[in-house]
């Protein structure tokens, strides 16, 4: 693999977890918000 | 409510605004004279691994501040962190071993300073499955601080085992004695912004990951407080039986 | 109160092991023998890592591998590797090599490049520090 090759693997994993765990905060929050009952 | 929940969505904003400065500055900054183009690796898992210390030491200081108050919103604290942390630690070891491979030639080894970091993520792994051993707040909360005080021991000997024992794992460059080893001032930059960066993400996803705490305990509490009716309500069974 | 003693006794216990055990492994957990220390072993059929710096002006090239120098400052010990070398291999550049010592030279077949912690553009390093107008020296001695 190419120097660029690792930096864009390095690059997607760091925003592809982050992403990940960030959006699984969001939703976890948005789906308790409307299980109590509270709108969003 | 609509002003609310617009205030509420600040730390996405918070996060993607950071992460677009240093991303820019990382992919602009030049090229090392000896890595080349690999060097850019270093500015997210540099960051990575300051947070995953930053993390564990405020799990450290929540943990104290609710062994001392026994007050659970440094219990709240203390998880969150730890959550966080286990993430960063879990993205400095990935984004090591995408850096190694191209330069030391090995994706891992066993020196000090990976293995203690091995030990480090371990360690925290246990003290989320030791806050799932039981539902009940005070105990959970009880048993975790004491793990979240001893944890943190390891930070300063994650830290330093490149200076203490002799590692693969080249020592730090920014936090030195004779200051940082980064000579182009671009590329210094780069990295201290990356730092920063991350900060803002972690303390953006501790507001989120607090919060969700929270709904969690109020969801807890809601759930407890209809079981009590419901259970009495077994005395008014046969009026529904009559009724219907 | 009382019932954290139920939790401090046991984590003192895990704390006092792991503390006795770092310390007791302190020898494994040096990852590498400097040349010097190497000149002061016996040779001999076990495996062991050496590190140092790749002495310039004394890389050549073998059928299958490349021989060159290692060296801490003090000694320096001759390499025989078989194998390509790493990609960042160079004259000057840390290395750590596994094998054996037969008292003479060190035969290894694996290969680790030790990068340090410098950096250094290739452009501000050949004395072009144009960026200084940019960025202020004082912006730099206040990170340290």
């Amino acid at each position: 693999m190419s120097e660029w090759g690792w930096v864009a693997f390095a690059y997607a994993v760091t925003y592809g977890s982050l992403g990940v765990f960030a959006g699984s905060i969001a939703v976890r929050i948005r789906n308790t918000r409307r299980s109590i009952g509270e709108t969003e | 409510m609509q002003a609310q929940t617009r205030n509420r969505q600040w730390p996405w904003v918070a996060i993607g605004l950071s992460l677009a400065v240093a991303f820019t500055l990382s992919m602009v900054s030049p090229a090392d004279s000896v890595q080349g183009d690999l060097v850019r690796i270093m500015y997210v898992h540099v960051p990575a691994a300051w947070l995953a210390y930053l993390a564990f030491f405020v799990t450290f200081v929540g943990s104290v501040g609710y062994l001392t108050t026994k007050d659970l919103r440094w219990d709240r604290i203390a998880a969150a962190s730890a959550e966080i942390g286990v993430y960063f630690t879990g993205l400095a070891i990935a984004l090591g071993m995408i850096w190694a491979k191209p330069t030391w030639g090995v994706w891992w080894t066993w020196d000090a300073r990976l293995t203690l970091t091995a030990i480090m993520f371990f360690v925290y792994l246990g003290y989320l499955a030791l806050r799932r051993t039981t539902d009940d707040p005070v105990i959970r909360a009880g048993r975790s601080s004491v793990l979240g005080v001893l944890g943190a021991l390891q930070i300063p000997l994650v830290h330093f085992s490149v200076v203490w024992w002799r590692t693969l794992h080249q020592p730090p460059s920014l936090v030195r004695p004779d200051g940082p080893a980064i000579q182009d001032p671009l590329m210094l930059t780069a990295l201290i912004v990356g730092v920063l960066a991350f900060t803002i993400v972690y303390g953006s996803l501790m507001v989120k990951r607090i919060e969700l705490i929270k709904l969690d305990d109020q969801k807890a509490a809601i759930e407890q407080s209809i079981e009590r009716p419901v259970a009495g309500e077994a005395v008014t069974v046969p009026d529904l039986g009559a009724s219907s | 109160m009382k019932r954290y003693w139920k939790f401090i006794i046991p984590a003192a216990i895990v704390v006092i092991v792991l503390v006795v055990l770092v310390f007791s492994l302190n020898s494994s957990l040096v990852y590498f023998n400097t040349p010097t220390e190497l000149a002061e072993q016996a040779p001999g059929d076990g495996r062991l890592r050496l590190g140092g710096q790749v002495v310039a002006g004394t890389v050549t090239d073998t059928t299958g591998g490349v021989t060159f120098e290692v060296t801490d400052g003090r000694e320096a010990v001759t390499v025989v590797h078989v194998g390509a070398p790493q990609q960042l291999f160079q004259e000057g550049v840390g290395v750590v090599v596994e094998g054996t010592w037969d008292g003479h030279e060190f035969h290894s077949d694996t290969m680790l490049i030790k990068h340090d912690e410098n950096y250094d553009s290739e452009k501000y390093k050949s004395g072009d520090k144009s960026y200084e107008l940019q960025h202020p020296s004082g912006d730099e001695s206040d990170q340290a």
